[in-house]
């Protein structure tokens, strides 16, 4: 700790007291021990002394103290005292182990010093290279979302655009020769499609909304019944024909989670599950505590999904090509429309859920997909003691 | 006698829909483009005010939330906002500053007219006491004698669970937000307490859905609050 100080910072002024303070010591231990050691053992002191001074001074600075010193010593402890009268080449070999000493490691540390700054400025460069190649990447990725998204509304758009604007047209033009239940029922197109578009317009925007790293979430704690309950009513009020089975036990937990969100992942969950059910097969909904998580599955009886696809479907804007073989391909085909965002929403809500999302096969064929949510240690909850019913 | 409807909206094409519409079901409809005009409406005398008004979030000159407050300072009239869909806490905060009800965009027609009718019930009623009688299929609510029943049965809640319905039934048909709920049932401190009104929803549900996992009744609104499905007097909905 103390020698990556010493080593990092460069020897200024602040720490070269240091430096001048183990001089000061070593001067007061050579009083203290002047009668009581030999000179030789007095002058060991002075070489411990340069070594370690020599840590908070400059080479130059090591020197001019050391060669201080030997003069010193011979004033004050060599015999006859207080005159220069032993001849200082009776101490040349002290000097010359002194000034050895400490220039050698006041230099071996200058050097260690220079070699560190250089390695800090490295490592700066090396930083911001990392941070330019990152800048880069996210730049790439933005820009993969800008031209899915594209794609999307030139494709996924302009279908139903191209149904409201025929049905919308003939309205406008022949409003007054077409028949009653013609009108009613080219109403009808249009609001549908409308809706349609209103689907991926929102999955759309969100998952632009939940790619960006300023997302905010609206957590609170929430009742997945009632998320579920929502998703459910929606889908039977979309596909009443349909058979839509429910499986969510009471007492589950509750989720800390963001419940627009929540409701917008298993719409459209729901929603590709309806689309791709056979007439008369049921799309069927579960939750299941299980320890730290809770599991939402959606299924459906459709032609299922091949394992190639299984986690491919979730990026943006794939869809099963419908010359690809399906897993069982007895079930034939299906409309598949508008799978393109939907499935990457789902993946992007989950992921600021901290949850996870897949597609598993259904027994005997179909589809299931999985969502995991965390489940946290629960919130306190009010008194019920006192409550008696009345 | 003929109901006015200020309509506050800048697009327009919607504006010209929603004022045709409006006046196909019999309303009279003063249509304004911004906040400012809006306020001008209110400056006319008494007489000429309009019935209620149906305010935009997203106005050009304002969020719409100082017009809520500057109506709210000067009249009871019942709003209804519209808004886009990402406006989630925008939209919860109109609604705590006193606006009665929402609707997203894109709305049907259907769903806005029903949404005027309740809003209309309950100002038409003076003071705002609110709503004491309940009635859907075989549930039936009555608040100031606390008799709760459900197929002629008498339902036993806690005072709790009456505290909470009765704040429902007194804005039936409306959404009333958590921030509302909690407030009001358990006092200001608890505001920020959903899990409370999570736990008292369950329990009312169990003792007054007959399926609580796809509630009728009592109903979810994600992310802003319970609304009591409107009234039905009928016992086939």
């Amino acid at each position: 700790m103390v020698l990556s100080k010493i080593l990092v910072d460069r020897p200024g002024a602040d720490l070269r007291w240091i430096g001048c303070v183990t001089w000061l010591a070593a001067w007061g231990l050579m009083l203290l021990l002047d009668g009581r050691v030999t000179l030789g053992n007095q002058a060991l002191v002075l070489v411990m002394a340069g070594a370690l001074a020599a840590l908070w001074l400059s080479p130059l600075q090591s020197m001019a103290f050391s060669a201080a010193a030997v003069a010193l010593f011979n004033f004050f402890f060599v015999h006859p005292r207080h005159s220069f009268a032993a001849m200082l080449r009776e101490d040349l070999l002290l000097l010359a182990t002194l000034l050895g000493v400490s220039t050698g490691i006041s230099y071996l540390l200058a050097r260690l010093r220079s070699l560190v700054t250089s390695e800090r400025l490295h490592a700066a460069e090396r930083e911001q290279a990392l941070l330019n190649e990152r800048a880069a990447i996210d730049q790439a990725q933005a820009q993969h979302l800008r031209n899915t998204l594209l794609t999307a509304i030139s494709h996924d758009y302009r279908t139903p655009l191209a149904t409201v604007t025929g049905a919308a047209s003939s309205l406008a033009a022949h409003a007054d020769e077409l028949p009653r239940d013609r009108v009613a029922e080219l109403a009808r197109t249009i609001v549908d499609e409308a809706g349609h578009l209103n689907r991926m317009t929102t999955n759309t925007l969100q998952l632009a909304r939940l790619d960006s790293d300023t997302v905010s979430l609206q957590r609170q704690w929430e009742a997945p019944e009632e998320i579920l309950a929502q998703v459910i009513a929606r889908a039977r009020r979309s596909a009443p024909s349909q058979r839509i089975e429910a499986h969510v036990p009471r007492g589950l937990p509750l989720l800390y989670c963001d419940a627009v969100l929540l409701v917008q992942l298993f719409d459209n969950l729901v929603e590709n599950a309806l689309k791709y059910s056979p007439v008369g097969g049921t799309v069927r909904i579960e939750a299941l505590h299980q320890g730290a998580q809770l599991a939402i599955r959606v299924s459906d009886a459709g032609p299922g999904v091949p394992d190639e696809w299984k986690d491919k479907v979730f990026d943006v804007f794939q869809r099963i090509d419908s010359a690809q073989p399906l897993a069982d391909a007895s079930i034939g085909s299906v409309p598949r429309r508008g799978v393109g965002v939907g499935l990457a929403v789902c993946r992007a809500i989950a992921r600021v859920h901290g949850a996870s999302i897949s597609l598993h096969d259904a027994q005997p064929h179909g589809t299931v997909a999985e969502v995991l949510l965390p489940v946290l240690p629960q919130p306190a909850m009010p008194e019920l003691l006192d409550e008696v019913a009345a | 006698m003929t109901l006015t409807v200020l309509l506050i909206e800048d697009d327009l094409a919607l504006r010209a829909t929603l004022a045709r519409a409006l006046e196909l079901e019999g309303y009279r409809v003063q249509a304004a483009d911004s906040r400012a005009a809006g306020e001008a409406v209110f400056r006319q005398p008494d007489d000429a005010l309009p019935d209620l008004v149906l305010l935009d979030l997203g106005l050009p000159d304002g969020d719409g939330g100082d017009l809520i407050h500057w109506i709210r300072s000067r009249s009871g009239l019942p709003v209804l906002v519209t808004s886009a869909r990402y406006d989630d806490a925008a939209k919860v905060a109109l609604l705590d500053a006193g606006a009665d009800d929402y609707l997203v965009k894109p709305f049907s027609i259907s769903e806005l007219l029903a949404r005027i009718r309740v809003a209309l019930r309950h100002r038409s009623r003076d003071g705002s006491a609110g709503l004491t009688e309940y009635r859907h299929g075989a549930l039936e609510v009555d608040v100031s004698r606390r008799l709760v029943s459900l197929n002629g049965e008498r339902v036993r809640l806690t005072p709790t669970e009456f505290k909470l319905l009765a704040q429902l039934v007194g804005q039936a048909g409306q959404v009333i937000t958590h921030r509302q709920l909690l407030a009001e049932v358990w006092g200001p401190e608890h505001v920020g307490d959903t899990h409370y009104l999570r736990l008292y929803m369950a329990q009312l549900r169990a003792k007054l859905e007959p399926d609580p996992a796809e509630p009728r009744v009592l109903l979810t609104e994600p992310g802003v609050g319970y609304r009591l499905a409107e009234p039905l007097h009928s016992l086939t909905d």
